[in-house]
């Protein structure tokens, strides 16, 4: 079929639909390492602090796959065995690895066989308890009923209440069974790729404005085949590209989650995927997902149509997209926005995106209230499916052959003219930087960059884990936290006070011990002093450490001439020490991506439009221009800065005293090797200042890159892979030959201010290149000896 | 951006004053009948209203010699007598340099002719003593009637 050939000669289309299957298997597999392989992983360890603005508890955390590897073989060994019998023996053998892991002998395969045994646990205990949970429904059927308010046949509360039990009552009986269903629940709790599955039909819906934009559908309307012929091989395009997309998509994520996870049981009930509890159907897995892909087929052929139509029903190519996306907000709000039960609720599930999100319709189970009587949302989406299909076909159809190019009023153009002279009202005052401003943020959508940035920086953690690992180090901890301040002699003096309660303790407990020897107290009591005496010899060990460090940081600020101070370090260690490398190395990278892709565009766009020869044909159009451009780079610099670095600093300010930024900073453990003798605050100033230099340098080079690509879209890729490219195969490959060039390890505060660490020297050099690039670059566009028209 | 946005902008990297762009940019908007779509954006603009685009931002300013490539084409023939009457009243107090191949718009506003072929010179005068030139050249015999700047182009610049 030649539209189709059209539509697949289309090499940006082509290049999308990889794009989005290539995105779809890295963020699937990424998701599954940030939901630990979905098992739950906490180990009955000692309390430690991790450092997230209060206290916490949390354990070391064991390797989440190792773990998993663990659990399925579990579930292979269990195989056949009465569920009953295998929860009791392994809580029995979780009781013993518990009380290892406590005592601190457990070895790391004991630790993860520990979390095989727990999940498996879990699950044992959801499929004994599901019998009784199917009778409890029936039981709360009869209980409810009694009370007035619900026992009205006529009501929705009554009728609910006996669908539901109704419901349930097919499941009862059925034979649960043990399975690793890693595999299953993780393509179920994918939502993303539902999006992807929508950006995918959307690009193929676009495919059919291509005459529009250039001009062509005059001739094409006018043509015998170009309407309802047109439109019926159009909608069939759409049935196999929903199809081929279901498959891709879905498929690699099955694909995906079979090699992570291993094979799933398809012959068991559904009901023994725990996601898939509520399900009242009586179905295998197998049968389970066989329907569920169908119907995913066929919701998304419904989107897709929906999608066309939409795209279509305006005539003016200009405000499809925008007219199309307000549709979906709409939707959308409605969708996310709505209560589950309330007058509008069927606005909520006679809604396009239930056909996009359908895992819901399969893991939760709603009747919502439809003129008094309980509907299941399954049934509804189910239902209407065929029927909103059809219309939907109908109405592209039916826009394809009757909707003339050229009739009817442009009213969206009124409108738009009219917003437009409103806003041609503020740019007249704006000045030239002013304009640069405008361009760079609004034709050339920086400001979607600068959105999407501060919605993924507040994602960003900049607090890692700062654990301790025996009870004597977490009391030196708290003891650090009590005393902080400056290092006096009122200081010791606290100390000594602090150790002279403690060893009243001890003292009060070896008294206790000879009164229990004389019979004049009973053992309970000694138990008490005991217990206190235990904790008060931990606390006296965390003290002494205290004492060692303060009197070690007296004698340092004697030999180098400064005031010492006790600091609790814990907060720097985790935002800046060697534990939050990782978090570092993301958000420099999101923040050199951000930058790259709001300046990428900036020489490009003039260049692509052919403006560059009349804007260096005007008197400010060179040098003034460039130097104008350059500010622009700077103030994204700014920007990308304070949106993620500024709640970096925000996260230490928010803990620490407002006097601590006044600390010496050779008397903090991490920053001892810091050149300059200054204050903490004066310190991470200067570095903080040398960051927002690196990023300056890089949106510079962002700039000078923007001006090598003709087009726009070739440049917002081009200009983000080579600035970002090597500090990825750097950091995340390992590939050491990108070093020189991984912009984001200037970026990075660990090497600079911890020198033993090793990484001075590739900091320093990555500074170095940062800014020989910058150089470059800013000489290159101030004074670039290429004329008009040269670069078209 | 819009047509009236985008000739602010030009004003701004011309260096021309924020009130005395306003009143060129008003004017230059109605000169070339672009008033009523000011606030559409230029991506809706025909070929031939871009082209009135770039006339008026080439005449912000007030400039002293002016450089036109082709400044009717793609115009309609409404839109190309208004734009050479402009270019006539244009003409008047400053140098206006006209590179087209359209004949009519030559003769009807040129004071001097300038043609060129493959870079070099070939003719230099004004479109009376052009015409008289060639008329001497070429016999009667070979071009009946009168001669028109057609003719004069056809002698000297035709293969």
């Amino acid at each position: 079929m030649r539209e189709l050939g059209r539509i697949l000669s289309r090499r940006r289309y082509l290049a999308a639909l990889a794009l989005i299957l290539l995105l779809n298997g890295a963020l699937f597999v990424r998701e599954q390492q940030r939901r630990d392989y979905g098992l739950e992983l906490e180990l009955p360890a000692p309390a430690v602090f991790v450092f997230d603005g209060s206290a916490k508890t949390d354990a070391e955390t064991p390797d989440a796959r190792g773990a998993y590897r663990q659990y399925r073989a579990l579930i292979g060994a269990l195989r056949g065995d009465p569920p009953e019998e295998a929860l009791d023996r392994l809580s029995a053998r979780r009781e013993a690895l518990a009380e290892k892991i406590r005592a601190g002998g457990a070895s790391e395969d004991e630790k993860l066989r520990y979390v095989a045994v727990n999940n498996v646990i879990s699950r044992l205990s959801y499929l004994t308890g599901y019998g009784e949970w199917l009778e409890g429904i029936e039981k709360n059927k009869e209980d409810l009923l009694t009370f007035s308010i619900f026992n009205d046949p006529d009501s929705f509360s009554g009728r609910n209440i006996v669908k539901t039990a109704g419901e349930f009552r097919r499941l009862r009986g059925v034979e649960l069974r043990l399975g690793a269903d890693g595999a299953a629940e993780a393509v179920l709790s994918f939502p993303l790729s539902d999006y992807f599955l929508l950006l995918a039909l959307l690009l193929t819906a676009l495919s059919f404005l291509e005459e529009r934009r250039a001009g062509l559908w005059s001739v094409v309307h006018a043509s015998p085949g170009g309407r309802l012929g047109l439109g019926l091989k159009r909608a069939v395009i759409l049935l196999a590209a929903s199809a081929l997309a279901s498959a891709a998509i879905y498929g690699t994520d099955m694909a995906l989650a079979l090699y992570i996870y291993g094979g799933v049981d398809l012959t068991r009930a559904a009901q023994s995927v725990e996601l898939l509890g509520r399900l009242p159907v009586l179905c295998t897995v197998g049968g389970f997902f066989g329907r569920f892909f169908l119907l995913r087929i066929f919701s998304a052929y419904f989107v897709a149509l929906t999608l066309w139509l939409l795209l279509t029903a305006v005539n003016n190519v200009k405000y499809t997209v925008i007219v199309s996306a307000a549709a979906l907000a709409a939707e959308y709000s409605l969708y996310a926005l709505l209560p589950v039960q309330s007058a509008f609720n069927v606005l909520k599930y006679f809604n396009i995106f239930t056909y996009i999100s359908l895992s819901d319709l399969y893991t939760s189970y709603l009747n919502i209230d439809l003129f008094g009587f309980p509907l299941g949302i399954r049934a509804i989406s189910q239902g209407a499916l065929p029927p909103l299909t059809l219309a939907a076909a109908a109405g592209c159809l039916a826009v394809q052959s009757l909707k003339r190019p050229e009739a009817g009023r442009d009213l969206l153009g009124r409108a738009a003219y009219g917003i437009n002279s409103l806003t041609d009202r503020a740019l007249r005052r704006l000045g030239p930087f002013g304009m640069e401003l405008y361009k760079a943020a609004w034709l050339q959508k920086g400001a979607v960059v600068a959105a999407a940035l501060v919605w993924a920086a507040a994602g960003l953690d900049f607090a890692a884990p700062a654990p301790v690992y025996t009870p004597a180090a977490s009391a030196a901890r708290e003891y650090t936290r009590e005393l902080s301040g400056p290092l006096t002699d009122g200081t010791f003096a606290r100390m000594d006070a602090l150790e002279a309660e403690l060893n009243g303790v001890l003292a009060a407990r070896d008294a206790a011990r000879a009164e229990y020897e004389a019979g004049t107290i009973g053992y309970p009591e000694l138990d008490a002093y005991e217990r206190r005496a235990s904790a008060a010899q931990v606390s006296l060990e965390g003290l002494a450490t205290v004492r060692d460090r303060a009197v070690e940081l007296r004698a340092l600020g004697e030999r180098e001439g400064f005031a010492p101070w006790l600091i609790d370090e814990t907060p720097l260690e985790s935002v800046y020490g060697p534990r939050a490398r990782a978090n570092g190395d993301r958000a420099a990278c999101l923040s050199v991506l951000a930058l790259a892709l709001m300046l990428s565009g900036v020489m490009a766009y003039e260049r692509q439009s052919g403006m560059t020869p009349l804007l260096r044909s005007t008197p400010r159009g060179r040098r003034a221009l460039a130097r104008r451009k350059l500010l622009l780079a700077g103030a994204a610099a700014a920007l990308v800065w304070a949106a993620v670095y500024g709640r970096e600093l925000g996260t230490l300010v928010s803990v620490y005293a407002p006097d601590f930024w006044a600390a010496p900073v050779r008397g903090v453990s991490g920053l001892a090797e810091f050149p300059l003798p200054c204050s903490v605050g004066a310190a991470l100033a200067l570095l903080y200042a040398a960051r927002l230099l690196a990023l300056c340098c890089a949106g510079t080079a962002a700039l000078a890159l923007s001006a090598l690509w003709p087009r726009q879209e070739l440049s917002c890729v081009g200009a983000p892979a080579a600035l970002l490219l090597p500090s990825v195969l750097y950091t995340y490959v390992g590939v050491g030959l990108a070093k020189p060039l991984a912009f984001t390890l200037a970026l990075e505060l660990t090497p600079l201010v911890l020198p033993r660490s090793g990484g001075l020297g590739a900091a320093a050099l990555a500074y170095a290149a940062i800014l020989s690039a910058a150089a470059l670059s800013a000489a290159a566009l101030l004074f670039s000896p290429r004329r008009a028209g040269m670069g078209k | 951006m819009t047509a009236q946005t985008f000739l602010y902008y030009m004003a701004g990297l011309k260096g021309i004053p924020k009130r005395r762009a306003r009143e060129e940019i008003d004017r230059l908007l109605e000169v070339t009948n672009l008033s009523g779509v000011r606030h559409r954006r230029l991506g809706g603009f025909s070929g031939g209203m871009r082209q009135r685009v770039l006339l008026a931002q080439a005449l912000l300013g007030d400039p002293r010699v002016v450089i036109l490539d082709e400044p009717t084409a793609g115009l309609d023939p409404k839109e190309r007598i208004r734009i050479r009457n402009f270019i006539a009243d244009l003409s008047r107090d400053r140098i206006v340099l006209l590179a087209t191949h359209i004949v009519s718009d030559i003769e009807s506003v040129s004071d001097r002719i300038l043609m060129l072929k493959r870079g070099r010179a070939v003719g230099l005068d004004t479109p009376e003593n052009l015409i008289a030139d060639v008329s001497q050249r070429v016999p009667r015999s070979v071009v009946p009637g009168r001669f028109s700047l057609e003719d004069v182009y056809l002698y000297h610049l035709g293969e």
